[in-house]
């Protein structure tokens, strides 16, 4: 009788530890879930004071940004920048076929433009560089050179060039 | 083993504190004196290794080294802008300004060709 009792005690306190275990481990479980979340919540947290410094630290420069694209629906602004190119380089700028395309991405749209420039070969060239180094986010491609004649109106002058480019700037949707 | 030698402990001339010389293993079940030292010595050797893994789990408690209950799907951070491509921007566009501002100066490139 004593050895059955004895048996079964043991068998009850094995019982008894297994159940604590496993208790014992689904808190340890659970907790260990809480503090992964914690710790999380805690990133997040750190990230959107990080964001938030940074949306503060950047404002001027987001601010100019707008100014880079041209204007969807008034692109004045930038055929008179490419036209003031003229006279800021001794040549004839003329401004052709400016159409709007879709962009590189549905945030953004094209203008595009086919330009052509009369003068000297160093104003022309002067001329290409001023277009190319406008404050819009702009690209240059298909330049052609060609030289009209071989002097300028007086005899004495330096030849005339022409060039002729496709530009493409960013607009904005 | 018997039980009863273990529950009445009597002294024979096999037992611990006899002086005549006997082996562990014939004294095992006869000795209730051994049997005792052998229980006790389990049940030591027992509480000893579950003591040490009690540590064990308890260090990976503390240390975090317990697998979470269930896989917690914790959106990660992102960054909505790149600062540094936005200065990079900015830095580019200034420079384009100073080049065109140079321009204005004059043009310091090839030379004519046809000349």
């Amino acid at each position: 009788m004593l050895l059955i009792l004895s048996v079964l005690a043991v068998f009850a306190a094995a019982a008894a530890y297994a159940f604590m275990y496993n208790d014992a481990m689904q808190k340890a479980r659970e907790e260990a879930a809480v503090q992964k979340e914690v710790v999380a919540a805690s990133k997040h947290t750190v990230d959107a004071e990080n964001m938030k410094a940074a949306y503060g630290r950047t404002a001027a420069d987001r601010a100019l940004l707008p100014s880079f694209l041209v204007p969807q629906n008034d692109a004045v602004p930038f055929i008179n920048t490419v036209e003031a190119v003229g006279p800021a380089s001794g040549t004839k700028v003329s401004l052709s076929s400016l159409s709007s395309g879709a962009g590189p991405n549905p945030l953004y749209g094209t203008v595009t433009a086919t330009i052509s420039i009369v003068g000297t070969w160093a104003n022309v060239m002067r001329a290409v560089e001023m277009i190319e180094n406008m404050q819009y986010a702009i690209s240059v491609k298909d330049v052609h050179l060609d030289l009209l004649s071989s002097s300028g109106p007086s005899p004495k002058s330096a030849p005339n060039w022409t060039a002729s480019m496709d530009i493409s700037a960013l607009s904005s949707t | 083993m018997n039980i009863k030698s273990l529950l009445h402990p009597k002294k024979s001339h096999k037992s611990a504190f006899s002086s005549e010389h006997v082996s562990w293993r014939e004294r095992v079940g006869e000795d209730a004196y051994v049997g005792w030292v052998i229980i006790f010595s389990i049940s030591l050797a027992i509480a000893l290794i579950l003591m040490a893994y009690a540590a064990w789990l308890f260090y990976l408690i503390e240390t975090g080294g317990i697998a979470p209950a269930q896989a917690i799907d914790v959106p990660g951070s992102h960054t909505a802008f790149d600062e540094n491509s936005l200065d990079s921007l900015i830095s580019s566009f200034s420079s384009k300004a100073s080049t065109a501002s140079a321009l204005t100066h004059g043009f310091n490139g090839p030379p004519d060709p046809s000349l």
